[in-house]
């Protein structure tokens, strides 16, 4: 099944936690390459991946293990007000459903966006094929040449394969192409609808960042998290989250771009007017 | 997953934890995971088979370490898989317009050899588009294996329990954290040749030699952009015969090394557990 990362990340004080997926919405190649093999057959013998209604798996990583348990109650007590029988705690629909929505709304529109920019790519060598070949183009070109090299009849063989082959393997490579795209198009779709939630404990690495941001020494609760961050060797992405936080709430680093600027022109000239 | 009547294979990924980390990308104190390249492990899968992969982890034991959390372990995981299913989608995508124009290619040699039995003017023909056939053919050599990777049937990722490894990893890490040489890239050096020496008498340093190979060479080669673009004669030569039309590159194999948490600076992180 298709992984996806979320880290659930302290804010300072009372706020609430804020989750970050692992990697940036921008450099989502992975999760669209996904989305092309969900479409597909792997292999002619296997079930597919939409035959067997997979989609996406997201690592709910948490810093405690308190927070493992305060999700599970939180769905027990849900399921008792209507009165059902709990029979499988771990499929925790209340909370699954919030961060399904969240997830269609952030990461997943990036995706869809994505997959469509994907698609300009292969679209953009489908232009350049038929800039110089296409299969009209080439028929009009080369027509002519059919009669011209009539009396040299080594010639002739390459005219039909100009005319007919090339044109063939271009509308081909053309087709396949589309069918790239739009397998993953639908995949993207697919996965997005089909949100599996399972929560995994991370005490020693998101654990300690968490206790950093909520110990707030010296009012730098979010410096020292990041500082400890990149040695501890959580995603770039959750790195970059943290810096945001520092630069926009703490201390920023942006002063050193408001200084005057040195006139380079006045400096030589006046030496050498002197002279 | 696969079928009740379908034969599943089972494949073993081995990770082993190298205390030193690619300072390349700043100086962090954090440390690497390495495993096998995503196109030499392909080349051990079975083909038109599904597999079951289980990747083992290496790390170094003792009373002074603090070890792997589950959420960790995933992480891990999860990295390695992108890495290889990037790959894999990468050449997938490039293929398919390769393949169609080397198909071209291979259409005009019947038209060429038409020529060859009824004139004696075959022979220039050949100058019409020669560099068709070889568009590609690095991409499609590492595609024959790297196409078998999403033939998966489940990932799953344990700790191992090898002795002989788990001493290896043991010996390497006291003999690099021992070392009085300053110099980062001599230390790398120095535990590779260190590892060579014992590789006849314990195939497990075999593994530790590869990694500290990648990580060297990870320090000590060109930069993306400089790969991309042929600055070199040989390698204008090169991007002249494989990528004539500007649209399909060589897919490079991504170098399996994963940041990790440093294992052994258990003192740092103590204090967070004090209660």
């Amino acid at each position: 099944m298709v992984k996806l990362e979320l880290y659930k990340v302290a804010q300072k004080g009372d706020l609430p936690d804020v989750l970050v997926p692992d990697r940036d919405c921008l450099d989502s190649g992975m999760r669209l390459s996904w989305g092309d093999v969900i479409c597909k057959k792997a292999l002619s013998k296997a079930l597919s991946a939409a035959e067997r209604n997979e989609g996406l798996e997201v690592l709910l990583q948490v810093g405690s293990q308190e927070e493992i348990d305060s999700i599970l109650e939180k769905t027990t007590k849900q399921d008792s007000n209507i009165g059902k029988v709990n029979e499988s705690p771990k499929v925790q629909t209340y909370i699954n459903e919030r961060i399904r929505d969240a997830l269609q709304d952030t990461v997943g529109k990036q995706d869809a966006i994505n997959s469509q920019t994907a698609g300009g790519y292969l679209n953009y060598i489908i232009n350049a094929m038929n800039s110089s070949k296409g299969f009209r183009g080439m028929v009009h070109r080369f027509f002519p040449v059919l009669f011209i090299l009539h009396q040299l009849p080594g010639f002739q063989p390459m005219v039909w394969s100009m005319m007919l082959v090339d044109p063939k393997n271009y509308e081909n490579c053309k087709r396949d192409l589309a069918e790239h795209y739009y397998a993953t198009e639908r995949g993207v779709a697919m996965m997005y609808n089909n949100v599996k939630i399972t929560p995994t404990l991370n005490r020693y690495s998101l654990g300690v960042v968490n206790k950093i941001i909520k110990e707030d020494k010296e009012g730098e609760g979010y410096n020292n998290a990041f500082r400890m961050s990149s040695k501890l060797t959580l995603p770039q992405a959750v790195i970059d989250h943290l810096h945001i936080a520092t630069q926009s709430t703490e201390h920023t680093q942006w002063g050193v771009y408001q200084k005057v600027p040195v006139n380079f022109v006045t400096l030589p000239l006046e030496d050498l007017t002197q002279k | 997953m696969s079928r009740w009547n379908q034969k599943t294979t089972d494949v073993k990924l081995i990770a082993n934890y190298i205390p030193a980390c690619n300072e390349a990308w700043g100086k962090t104190d954090s440390c690497t995971m390495h495993t096998e390249n995503p196109l030499s492990f392909s080349r051990r899968l079975p083909r038109n088979k599904l597999y079951n992969l289980t990747t083992e982890v290496y790390a170094p034991e003792g009373s002074s370490i603090l070890p792997f959390e589950e959420g960790e372990l995933k992480h891990i995981e999860c990295d390695i898989n992108t890495n290889m299913d990037a790959f894999s989608y990468e050449l997938k995508t490039l293929e398919i317009p390769g393949k169609s124009l080397r198909k071209a290619y291979s259409n005009t040699a019947v038209a060429f050899t038409v020529g060859l039995l009824s004139v004696y003017t075959w022979w220039w023909m050949f100058f019409r588009m020669p560099y068709y056939l070889a568009v590609g053919t690095e991409n499609k050599n590492k595609n024959k294996y790297a196409k078998q990777i999403p033939n998966y049937n489940k990932r799953h990722i344990i700790m191992g329990k090898d002795k002989d490894r788990i001493d290896a990893i043991n010996n390497v890490c006291e003999f690099h954290n021992n070392l009085s040489e300053d110099n980062y890239i001599k230390k790398l050096q120095l535990t590779r040749n260190y590892c060579l020496e014992r590789e006849k008498r314990n195939p497990a340093y075999k593994e530790l030699t590869q990694g500290y190979r990648d990580l060297l060479e990870s320090n000590l080669e060109d930069s993306y952009i400089l790969k991309k673009l042929p600055y070199t004669s040989w390698q204008a030569l090169k991007s002249f015969l494989f990528n004539p039309m500007g649209m399909i590159p060589v897919a490079e194999i991504p170098k399996q090394l994963i940041n990790v948490r440093n294992l052994q600076d258990k003192g740092a992180l103590e204090k967070y557990f004090s209660d």
